[in-house]
C-alpha cells in the first residue's frame, strides 16, 4: 500500500466539516462524493477516496481490508490514466482557501503536546502490551504556560491550567475511538505540580507529579454542540501522573515536556468500539513535532479567547439550521 | 440478612477502592523511558506515517493539481492524523 501510495498525492482530513460545511472546499468535497449534489443527510462519508483535482471521484472504499484497499488504489490509477487532461486540473478560478479552520488557532510559541493513549492491563508494564492506541494533540497558548522566574531548586509550582485542560479533554479514554470530554465541574481532583530539581541560569528542570479524577454522571454540562450525547452516560477516569520538563524562564516556554499518566476508566461513552466498562489506560504526552498542526479533538470546547471558532457554520442535525437548504 | 449486608458492604468497598488513585501505579522518573516505549507506537504500528500526508483536503487538491497526480484522500470523523 505504501509503495502504491507514492504514486498519489496523499491527504487526510476530518470529515465532519467537509460533509456539513459551506466553505468552497466543503462544497467541492460534497459534490465529488455525492453525485454532484450537496450532502443533506447525516450518513457518514468516512472512507478512503481517489479524486482527480478537476472534481471527479475515481475510486472509493470504506473497507480497512488491505486487499480491498490495494484494489481501489489500482482502480484509481487506471481511471486517472484514462482521464482527459482537462479533468486533471482544478477548475479555473476556484479559491479553496478556508476562511477559518481550528488549525488557524495553533498556539505559536506555546506548548503543543502529542498525546498517545494505549490500553494497559492490571499488571502494568509487566503485563501484555495492548494493541490499540490513539492519538490526540493538546494546545496551550504562551500566556497559559508562564512560570515565576524566581523559581529555585526545591520549590514547587502548580501547573493548574495544564492540569485542568489535560484532565477535561486529553486524559480521556479514546483508545477505541472518539469519546466524551469532562466539564470543569466534573473534575473532582486535578493537580499537577512541578518541583524544581535543578536550575542553570534561566533554565529549570521540573519533576512533574499529579493526580486527576473526573466523574461525569447526570446531565451533559457543556451546552449544545456536536459532542452532546443523546442520553446521559455515566463515566469516569482517575489517573496518576508523573514526568519531567525543562522550562526556559527567559523565553517563557517549555524546552521539553514529558508526562505519563495511568488511569482507571469506568463506564462507557459513545462514538467508539469500547465494549468493557472498566480497565486501565496509559497515556504518554510529549512535545509534538514542529510540523504537527492537527487541532485537538475537543478544541471547540476549550472556551479560551485565543481559539477562534469557524466563521462559516456547519450544521449538526439538519441543513436548515444554517440556511443551507437554500 | 446480616451476611447479605456484610457482602454488599464488602462489594461496595472493593468497588470504590478499585476506582481509587491508590490502586494505580506511581509514575517513577526512572521508569519514564520504559513507559514511553510501552505506550507510543512502535515499528509497523505507525507505518502509515511513512506516507507524507498533507493535513487538509484543500491542500491535497492543490498539490494534486500542481504535481498532476491523483489525490488519495483519507477522511474520518476526527482527523486521521489525530484522534479518530
Amino acid at each position: 500500500v505504501i509503495e502504491l501510495a507514492r504514486r498519489f498525492v496523499c491527504a487526510a482530513d476530518e470529515v465532519w466539516r467537509l460533509q456539513r460545511g459551506s466553505e468552497a472546499d466543503c462544497v467541492l468535497f460534497q459534490k465529488m462524493v455525492n453525485d454532484g449534489r450537496r450532502i443533506t443527510d447525516r450518513g457518514t462519508r468516512q472512507g478512503t477516496y481517489v479524486f482527480a483535482p478537476g472534481g471527479k471521484l475515481l475510486a472509493r472504499t470504506s473497507s480497512r481490508d488491505v486487499d480491498a484497499f490495494v484494489e481501489i488504489l489500482e482502480r484509481g490509477l487506471a481511471a486517472w490514466r484514462e482521464l482527459p487532461d482537462a479533468d486533471k486540473h482544478l477548475p479555473e478560478g476556484l479559491e479553496l482557501q478556508a476562511a477559518q479552520r481550528w488549525e488557524m488557532s495553533y498556539p505559536e510559541g506555546g506548548l503543543v503536546l502529542e498525546r498517545i493513549a494505549r490500553d494497559l492491563d492490571e499488571k502494568g508494564l509487566a503485563g501484555r502490551r495492548g494493541e490499540r492506541w490513539n492519538r490526540d494533540f493538546a494546545w496551550f497558548a504562551p500566556s497559559e504556560i508562564v512560570l515565576d522566574e524566581s523559581l529555585q531548586v526545591g520549590e514547587s509550582v502548580a501547573l493548574a491550567t495544564i492540569a485542568r485542560r489535560l484532565a477535561r479533554f486529553h486524559l480521556v479514554d479514546n483508545v477505541r475511538g472518539q469519546t466524551l470530554p469532562y466539564a470543569d465541574e466534573e473534575l473532582l481532583q486535578c493537580e499537577l505540580t512541578g518541583r524544581v530539581s535543578a536550575r542553570a541560569e534561566s533554565t529549570v528542570e521540573l519533576e512533574l507529579e499529579g493526580a486527576t479524577r473526573a466523574v461525569a454522571q447526570g446531565p451533559w454540562l457543556m451546552g449544545a454542540n456536536p459532542w452532546k450525547p443523546g442520553r446521559e452516560i455515566a463515566h469516569s477516569l482517575a489517573a496518576r501522573l508523573g514526568g519531567r520538563a525543562t522550562y526556559d524562564l527567559d523565553a517563557r516556554r517549555f524546552v521539553s515536556f514529558e508526562l505519563v499518566a495511568v488511569g482507571r476508566r469506568e463506564g462507557r461513552t459513545q462514538n467508539n468500539a469500547r465494549r468493557d466498562a472498566s480497565g486501565l489506560v496509559a497515556f504518554h504526552l510529549q512535545a509534538a513535532p514542529a510540523g504537527a498542526r492537527i487541532a485537538p479533538t475537543f478544541i471547540a470546547l476549550y472556551a479560551v479567547d485565543w481559539v477562534l471558532p469557524p466563521g462559516v457554520p456547519t450544521w449538526v442535525h439538519a441543513p436548515a439550521e444554517c440556511g443551507l437548504d437554500e | 440478612v446480616i451476611a447479605l449486608l456484610a457482602w454488599l458492604a464488602a462489594l461496595m468497598g472493593s468497588a470504590s477502592e478499585g476506582q481509587g488513585l491508590e490502586a494505580l501505579p506511581a509514575i517513577e522518573s526512572a521508569d519514564l523511558d520504559a513507559w514511553r516505549r510501552w505506550i507510543r507506537p512502535q515499528g509497523d504500528e505507525a507505518a502509515f506515517e511513512e506516507i507524507d500526508w498533507i493535513a487538509d483536503f484543500a491542500g491535497g487538491l492543490r498539490a494534486a493539481d500542481s504535481e498532476q497526480k491523483p489525490l488519495l484522500f483519507w477522511a474520518m470523523n476526527g482527523h486521521p492524523l489525530g484522534c479518530t
